[in-house]
């Protein structure tokens, strides 16, 4: 938090634009090289569910994106915080770039969800708690684009949609705890339960290693965002002027 | 295992195949879209450098 503040404050939008810049070079090959040897390992290596069959290889992806699902909100409300309390540009940037990531990674888990929940729930979809508040999810995602894309004011619009994703940030425990205090249809937690996992190493490592490897294609997407945010949003600074003009 | 009875992914290939193909759609639209409008974005700048 106390790193993140300076790192917001301190840090000019050159050396943002430069650290993307830089950072993609190795983050872009990393993530295909990453992502190609996760879907090996979960549509390959790993070995058929006794009692799901082949089914359960939906949940490599399903479970992930989920994960990320909740991390992205948090990281947007987080950095929604640093907006209405230090009003740093790189903060305004992180946050109003986060909502169409989580939104796309929200999609994913339901989209999935369902594509599962057909041949192992026998429906596509249940009103329960999980699918529910996750649903809610998306919809929170898709109000905080709406209403910064309503606000033509990047400055006063970051503030609205940080205001937003903080009020909103109650749904997150919701999700995570509703296997836990409803009686759902979905599972409960296999991974972050308190003892140790309730799956075998064989099913769990490509599941561990595709959670990593969306979080590198998070870091890939959002710096590529924030790249774009920067010249979108200050296209008159000299030193990017410098730069095209050396290009030319 | 043959690839045919990989395809079929024990019957559930209608299920499977499907949900990695919306995550992967989804997924390389995050990263291509962005791209292309960083392109756009520079080959703008350089344009308005150059009339000026």
């Amino acid at each position: 938090m106390f790193l993140f503040r300076k790192f917001s404050q301190f840090v000019s939008l050159e050396y943002m634009y430069w650290l993307c810049t830089r950072w993609l070079r190795w983050l872009i090959p990393l993530t295909i090289i990453c992502f190609v040897i996760g879907l090996y390992g979960s549509l390959y290596v790993a070995p058929t569910d006794y009692k799901q069959g082949e089914a359960y290889r939906i949940l490599y992806i399903h479970a992930p994106a989920a994960w990320m699902s909740l991390l992205v909100y948090i990281i947007m409300a987080v950095t929604g915080g640093f907006v209405l309390i230090w009003r740093t540009k790189i903060a305004e940037l992180i946050h109003t770039e986060c909502a169409p990531l989580g939104a796309a990674f929200t999609v994913i888990t339901l989209l999935t969800g369902i594509l599962w929940g057909k041949p192992m729930w026998g429906a596509y979809w249940v009103w329960d708690a999980r699918l529910t508040s996750e649903l809610i999810l998306l919809f929170l995602y898709l109000g905080v684009i709406g209403l910064g894309s309503a606000i033509s004011d990047p400055r006063k619009s970051a503030q609205a949609t940080a205001v937003l994703s903080i009020i909103g940030a109650v749904n997150i425990p919701i999700i995570h705890y509703s296997v836990i205090w409803w009686n759902t249809l979905h599972q409960g937690p296999t991974v972050t339960r308190l003892d140790a996992p309730a799956a075998h190493w064989s099913i769990l490592l490509p599941l561990l290693f595709m959670a990593i490897v969306l979080k590198l294609y998070f870091l890939t997407a959002l710096l590529l965002r924030v790249r774009n945010a920067i010249v979108e949003r200050f296209p008159d600074q000299q030193w990017l002027r410098a730069m095209v003009r050396k290009e030319l | 295992m043959g690839i045919e009875q990989w395809l079929a992914m024990g019957g559930y290939g209608w299920f499977v195949w499907p949900s990695y193909a919306i995550a992967l759609v989804i997924l390389i639209w995050g990263i291509a879209y962005p791209l292309r409008v960083y392109r756009q974005l520079l080959t703008a700048l350089k344009a308005e450098e150059q009339s000026r």
